[in-house]
């Protein structure tokens, strides 16, 4: 076998070595004449090359007459013909991004001038403008048809990222997350901006096909460093310290409508074993507040308060640090390259009392050739993450909740005799509302989390002969994770708590892992003008993920912090345990003629353990052709045009529970569950995409993307009748289809070798609409928040926002045998009477003439007059009209500013936080009504008992100042002493999310259910984001 | 590195290694059991029914009890959490019954519940009657059994939807799921008697219905609750709505009289069976006052002097009523508890809807949920008073006062013998039945008597979510002048 395999060999080696052979020498060099270690040098057409050393020198042996490709990371490809020459010096200019090899969505590395499909890549250089803390938000604006959507400001919460339109009802509609070619089962939070190389977005189907049922909503890989070949040691290390503050601040109001007295008139509460206290101003004789009514019973919402007023918002929400610490070391030699990093993050956020967001992360990037055929690379990522599990949205402890209802009288700061903030300050019950001291609540409990990841894998190609190459990869994404919960004993609630008033602990953990391994075979030969490249490939799939829970309440010992030491009557726990197998193939054929047409083809088998036991496997595919222009016809003033097209299938899978019939098993009872699915299958996310490419006066770059996505067989639960038992079954049942227009534009502004101003325009706009529901009546999406209002129904925009809509012309309103029929808000019967009783009040709504400046002073109802009853109809719809980023850099010498503008036109909030701000009588807008003559009661009707309703549908347009970045490097050559050791300083001062020009009227038009951002746009009562402005120095030795 | 010189056989195995190493596709679910595993031993089979005793018993005792008694004027809120400002403001709201209420919690949860415990049911009898199936445990057949127990739980459950909603579906072990249609709640009511009288004929003699694990009761003590339950479930067609309310009096008595001798009270069982609709009326706020307090019709029957203790509390801020003074009913004093603190209530949402009292009768601590507490799921307070009813309610007015008078509680109670037997129920239901029975029991007294304030919705309409799954438009009840609603003045 040894001696064949020799004989092949040799007779291979001697097919390419029948010409006479040469040794040329020489050096690469960079623009300003700085050698470059690692450089690429290939002789054309063969897969002879080598690489450059330390001094950028090369030497290699070639045919006679032969040209040299030489080639390295950021600068364009030169091709150099020998010509007798024996040294050559060569100079690379910047590079071409068009020559850049893109690894997401293909089967093997491709130049981005040969995609048949849009790509957008973020830069190393883009990145290092302004590191994010994670890089999500290092993507925004910078690629079109990507949405960043931080709906909470918590600094342990993730950005969402939608690439295009929705492509599911209730699925996901986040990207598949690719880091370094390990598929992962997390967070991309987790990974270190510094650590980045690249960032490459596929945001459809057409193009990511190649991931299948994993990837309906497009494709994100990141691209970690990985230390450069024949590099000396480099050291970098960066240090960022900053602060984080609330943006603006929230409109409440300083007024009220209460019977006001002088101060501390008595024993208010009239309960002689209670001492006498303040009544902070209120009349208090009868026990309670009561509404300052006039002679006529109306009361008017314009009272002053007579006591101190807290800003309790203000106080709450104050700076808090941020910091940053990063340090890596990357190497290589001529065979090996190596890239560590560590880097430990804390951000405060807002809140004071509460713990900081920390990360600590450590990578480890290795590759090595073990021949010349066979290379090796290992890469491998620890994060470990704690903080606070903070609470958003609900009432109660709730800080957001708790900061804006309290009324100014009250000091939540206030301190009680043991040093903790006090459960129940002073005027508490004077204002009977439900909300817990948050502060108290933080200092009191604990409410924390860690997890920890490991992102692992190890990869090897062997290339056979020039044509031929294997590849084998393990992956391994691994997170663990703990929630851990402890009340101590004596812990005071506003109403009594038989769970919590005792003292309750609770413990969550949770191990889940994605073990994936591939085999893949590529094959890659030149036919005459056809080059061919065939990749065949296998994909196992492992994912599992174990969880134990376990709680208790009512102490037995004070301080032991364990579940044991909880009443055994009240300790309860649960585990579960999920399997995955997957089994994924497929075939990609790719070929171009003469490097300027080209096409396309992949077939992609998926068999998932989540599909219906009757239906195992699903087949995607893609198709796509691209044609370069510019080879054939020379257009003046352009560089490069490039249109193509590409139709591809993937999809997502059910969740796992979602095939399973289930029963609930009690130790009292068996009740059924959900109804099974045997033929549930995945969806099937099909998309049309065309685009052009255009790189025009030597400067600019444009491209232009049109998609259209039909998603079928969509996984939706559907709800059975009472009596089925079961209470639901999924089904692929639902349609949803999208198109989108993308466009950007990039290049520079001015070029010169001390000036260069460059900018990047990003812009799309889309529609998306259900288009069918099977046999799914519509229906209103339930348990997001605490308004039921999100639509489904074929023929809305998925976000389609119902609700009771507020007549605002005469117009509207429905006359019904005779008399009006349009209910008031708050009303349970139409007030009748001619449409001229009725008129517009001056807030714009229409209401019965004789009741304004009266309690009885509604906005009428829009009425369905073929059901006879209230319409509950369409008040708004999330989706924006369209999306614009735009950043520009400037540098002049060692000089650079980096601003990033991000802009969104349309979209419509629900802002539940108001609403129930009304009710509660905190919103500035009742200050605003009292002044205007309006009954306090005015408001409580608009609230309309806390139904959802047009008032409350805001538009979230914005303007947002996202990033400003000043940046200076320091001469470091011209400073003797310095620069024997440090090659390179950098100064930087960053605002990120600085300004937000909207009129939206909550903290900020970024606001969301966190589940799903782009939806589900619902304000209510979330963490607000906040600006952080920091100072860094970046040092490279 | 000699190794690299077997590298395709290094391939290879890797190769191999991979492939063989790729599990089969086919992955349980073995954090919950599908049909297969829940219902393949008889002693599932039991457990489905047995539970769903419990869960019917403990459905029939839960939150949504309190609504009716907002809608009867038993309790007062201005809270609007879980929309129960909603079921107790005035005047009367129709029921917000649209998809887009977050909060159809208290239509929707009775409906699921009862329409879950007759799919349970229906499991059991198909096995039964039409599989033909014997169901043993610990080698004795107890077929029998655990049929009269589904058809005990089919019955109650159809009875309890007959007595709530306007209509519903009959479903039974034969019934074609895909051709389902409403009826009326009069039809219910007619189906869940049959069952019951079928599930007093199928017990056995030996028959033991158990409640929960370790509580049962003996056939001769079954028939009394079942049969209570007929007269209570027969009672609930009176309602002025549309339907056929002919009642049987006659017969409703004879159920009676062979109905319980003594409260049907099992004990609570921690997290299993416990009066969840008590936990939450009589919660009671750190200021001592009411979270649900008791609504100012208690105080006004009570002092029986509108000028003292009117039928709602004064909207003049300044006036804040004093206890009740003159009352001869020694229970009062134990059930209620007077306060001047209003704790949730806003002024602003209505001050007619204020109270001075909270409840001390059932009142535990805040914990309703713990073993060995009272369940009072029927009392023979109550069957006394359905009695009297049917008497009254048949022309025999003596007998009714008779009933009403000799019944323990208003016996021992310090007042004066009753004359007026309306009027008298009106007072018993008001002050011994409250928070003491079923869901609706004072509403559905009331309103077969035309005792609730106008506007105040007869019973409610199919859930907006049910409609909407049948591709139906959402219908309401209740508010002035809506369909299906109280006429007035009620009480009032």
């Amino acid at each position: 076998m040894k001696k064949l395999l020799f004989m092949t060999m040799s007779l291979a080696l001697m097919a390419f070595t029948g010409w006479a052979q040469k040794t040329v020498t020489g050096s690469v060099l960079d623009p300003s004449g700085l050698p470059l270690p690692g450089a690429t040098v290939i002789e054309q057409g063969t897969s002879n090359g080598t690489t450059t050393d330390f001094d950028g020198n090369f030497s290699i042996q070639v045919a006679e007459g032969a040209s040299l490709e030489v080639s390295f990371v950021g600068y364009g490809t030169q091709v150099v013909a020998v010509e007798g020459q024996d040294n050559l010096s060569i100079s690379l200019t910047e590079g071409d991004e068009l020559d850049e090899v893109v690894v997401t969505g293909v089967a093997q590395g491709t130049a981005v001038r040969k995609l048949g499909f849009s790509i957008g890549k973020v830069s190393n250089d883009a990145l290092n403008e302004v590191p994010a803390a994670d890089p999500a938000n290092a993507l925004r604006g910078k690629v079109s048809g990507v949405r960043v959507v931080q709906a909470s400001g918590n600094p342990a919460s993730a950005p969402q990222i939608r690439l295009r339109g929705s492509t599911s009802i209730s699925g996901s509609q986040s990207p598949l997350i690719i880091i370094d070619g390990i598929i992962s089962n997390g967070s991309l939070r987790d990974i270190a901006v510094e650590d980045i190389e690249t960032i490459e977005v596929i945001k459809g189907a057409a193009a990511s096909s190649l991931y299948g049922s994993l990837a309906g909503n497009g494709v994100l890989q990141v691209i970690t460093k990985k230390g450069k070949r024949n590099q000396k040691a480099r050291v970098t290390i960066k240090q960022e310290v900053g602060f984080s503050s609330v943006n603006g601040e929230y409109p409440l109001t300083t007024k009220h409508p209460y019977r006001t007295a002088a101060l501390a008139t008595g024993d208010w509460d009239n309960d002689p074993s209670t001492p006498d206290t303040s009544n902070f101003g209120f009349d208090l004789t009868s026990g309670n507040r009561v509404l300052d009514a006039d002679a006529d019973g109306n009361v008017f919402f314009d009272n002053d308060y007579g006591s101190t007023l807290y800003d309790n918002a203000n106080e709450i929400f104050t700076q808090q640090p941020f910091e940053n610490f990063t340090a890596s070391i990357s190497k290589g030699g001529e065979d090996y390259n190596f890239y560590g990093s560590f880097q430990q993050l804390s951000q405060g956020g807002v809140l004071e009392p509460v713990d900081p967001y920390k990360r600590q992360s450590s990578r480890m990037n290795f590759s090595v050739d073990l021949s010349e055929k066979l290379k090796v690379s290992f890469t491998s990522n620890y994060v470990k993450t704690d903080g606070f599990n903070i609470t958003e949205q609900g009432q109660g402890a709730n800080f957001f909740y708790s900061s804006l209802i309290v009324e100014p009288f009250i000091n939540l700061k206030e301190k009680d005799p043991a040093g903790y903030f006090s459960p129940v300050p002073a005027g508490y019950t004077v204002q009977a509302s439900n909300f817990s001291n948050p502060l108290y609540v933080a200092d009191f409990q604990t409410f924390k989390f860690r997890n920890e990841r490991l992102l692992t894998g190890v990869n090897a190609d062997y290339e056979v002969n020039d044509f031929l190459k294997f590849n084998i990869s393990q992956t391994l994404d691994k997170n663990w994770s703990r929630f851990f919960n402890y009340t101590p004993n004596g812990f005071q609630t506003p109403t009594p708590s038989a769970t919590q008033n005792d003292g309750a602990i609770s413990e969550n953990k949770s191990v889940s892992a994605a073990a994936i391994s591939s085999l893949a075979m590529n094959y890659k030969r030149t036919f005459g003008d056809f080059n061919t490249s065939l990749t065949l490939k296998y994909l196992y799939e492992n994912r599992q993920f174990e969880n134990i829970a376990g709680g208790g309440y009512d102490f037995l010992a004070e301080g032991v912090q364990n579940l044991e030491n909880t009443v055994r009557e009240n300790q309860n726990v649960s585990s579960e345990y999920r399997k995955e197998v997957a089994k994924n193939y497929f075939a990609n054929l790719d070929v171009d003629y003469k490097d300027k047409l080209i096409v396309s083809g992949l077939v992609r088998l998926d068999e998932s353990s989540l599909f219906g036991a009757d239906n195992r496997s699903r087949v995607y595919g893609r198709g796509t052709m691209a044609y370069i222009l510019s080879e054939d016809f020379d257009i003046n003033g352009i560089d490069f045009l490039k249109v193509r097209a590409s139709y591809g299938t993937s999809g997502q899978r059910p969740s796992w529970y979602a095939q399973y019939e289930t029963f609930s098993v009690t130790s009292s009872a068996i009740t059924p569950g959900r109804l099974g699915n045997r033929n549930l299958r995945p969806s099937v996310v099909a998309e049309l995409e065309a685009g052009v490419n255009v790189n025009f006066m030597d400067n600019f770059k444009f491209e232009f993307n049109y998609s259209n996505t039909k998603t079928s067989d969509d996984f939706i639960v559907v709800p059975l009748p009472g009596v089925a038992g079961f209470s639901s079954q999924w089904q692929n049942v639902g349609e949803i289809e999208s198109t989108y227009y993308e466009a950007s534009l990039s290049g520079d502004i001015l070029n010169s070798d001390d000036l260069t101003w460059t900018f990047n325009l990003n812009f799309d706009t889309g529609t998306q609409e259900i288009t069918d529901l099977g046999s799914v009546p519509p229906y209103t999406r339930t348990g997001l928040g605490a308004v039921d209002i999100f639509r489904v129904e074929a023929g809305k925009p998925y976000g389609t926002i119902y609700g009771y809509k507020y007549a605002t012309s005469l117009d509207q309103l429905s006359v019904v045998d005779g008399a009006v029929a349009n209910v008031p808000a708050s009303g349970s019967s139409s007030l009748g009477g001619a449409v001229s009783d009725y008129s517009v009040n001056s807030q714009g709504y229409v209401v019965r003439t004789a009741d304004i400046g009266t309690g009885a002073e509604a906005p009428l109802q829009i009425y369905d007059e073929d059901k006879g009853a209230t319409a509950v109809t369409e008040i708004g719809n999330t989706n924006p009209d369209f999306n614009l980023g735009f950043s520009t850099s400037l540098s002049y010498k060692n000089l650079s500013l980096y601003v990033l503008l991000d802009y969104q036109q349309g979209g419509d909030i629900y802002n539940y936080t108001r609403q129930l701000l009304y009710f509660n009588e905190r919103h500035n807008d009742l200050a605003i009504y009292g002044a205007d003559g309006k009954e306090q009661n005015y408001a409580q009707n608009i609230y309309n008992r806390s139904d959802p309703n047009s008032h409350f549908v805001e538009e979230g347009t914005y303007m947002k100042v996202r990033e400003i970045s000043l940046g200076y490097n320091l001469d470091v050559d011209k400073i003797p002493g310095l620069n024997q050791y440090v090659d390179d300083i950098r100064f930087q001062l960053t605002g990120r999310n600085l300004f937000t020009f909207t009129n939206y009227s909550g903290w900020d038009p970024e606001v969301a259910i966190s589940t799903n951002p782009t939806n589900f746009r619902l304000d209510e009562y979330s963490y607000p984001n906040f600006r952080t402005y920091s100072a860094a120095v970046t040092i490279k030795f | 590195m000699k190794y690299l010189t077997n590298k395709y056989l290094g391939f290879l195995f890797a190769a191999a290694t991979l492939v063989v190493s790729c599990e089969e596709l086919e992955v349980e679910n073995l954090n919950q059991p599908d049909a297969q595993r829940a219902l393949s031993s008889d002693s599932d089979i039991i457990s489905l029914i047995d539970g769903s005793v419990t869960d019917t018993f403990f459905n029939l005792i839960n939150l949504p009890g309190a609504y009716f008694n907002f809608l009867a004027d038993q309790i007062s809120t201005t809270n609007a959490y879980l929309d129960f400002w909603g079921f107790a403001d005035q005047p009367r709201r129709a029921i917000n019954n649209s998809t887009t209420n977050s909060n159809l919690y208290p239509i929707s949860s009775p409906w699921g519940a009862y329409n879950q415990s007759i799919y349970n049911a229906n499991v059991v009898l198909r096995l039964v009657n039409v599989d033909n199936r014997t169901i043993t445990s610990g080698g004795v057949d107890v077929t029998a059994a655990k049929k009269a127990t589904a058809l005990f739980v089919r019955g109650l459950s159809l009875g309890t939807i007959g007595m709530i909603y306007d209509k519903g579906y009959r479903v039974d072990e034969n019934t074609d799921l895909g051709a389902l249609e409403f009826e009326d709640y009069s039809a219910l009511i007619g189906y869940a008697l049959t069952d019951i009288g079928a599930a007093i004929d199928a017990a056995p003699a030996d028959f033991q219905f158990q409640i929960y694990d370790g509580v049962t009761i003996d056939r001769a003590t079954f028939v009394k609750v079942a049969n209570t339950f007929r007269a209570k479930i027969a009672m609930g067609v009176k309602r002025g709505g549309a339907a056929d309310e002919t009642i049987n009096y006659a017969q409703v008595i004879s159920w009676l009289d062979a109905g319980i001798t003594e409260d049907f009270n099992p004990p609570a069982s921690n997290g299993v069976l416990y009066n969840n609709g008590q936990d939450w009326m009589t919660y009671t706020l750190s200021d001592n006052s009411g979270y649900m307090p008791v609504d100012q019709k208690i105080a006004f029957l009570a002092q029986g002097d509108e000028a003292v203790q009117p039928k709602d509390y004064p909207t003049d801020a300044s006036i804040i009523l004093g206890p009740v003074t003159n009352t001869a009913d020694s229970r009062f004093a134990n059930y209620f508890a007077y306060t001047t603190n209003f704790g949730y209530l806003r002024e602003s949402r209505g001050r007619h809807l204020f109270s001075n009292y909270r409840h001390t009768r059932f009142f535990t601590g805040n914990n309703r949920n713990q073993d060995g507490l009272s369940t009072n799921i029927l009392s023979k307070a109550e069957a006394n008073y359905l009695k009297a009813e049917a008497q009254l309610l048949s022309g025999d007015n003596a007998g009714a006062l008779a009933t009403i008078n000799a019944s323990a509680e208003r016996a021992a109670s310090g007042l004066p013998a009753a004359t007026n037997a309306a009027a008298a129920l009106h007072y018993e239901y008001s002050i011994e039945l409250h928070l003491n029975g079923t869901i609706g029991t004072n509403h559905f007294f009331m309103r077969r008597h035309n005792l609730l304030q106008a506007g105040t919705p007869l019973h409610y309409p199919v859930p907006a979510g049910e409609l909407e799954i049948s591709g139906l438009d959402p219908y309401t009840f209740g508010g002035p002048g809506g369909d299906a609603a109280a006429s007035g003045p009620g009480w009032k």
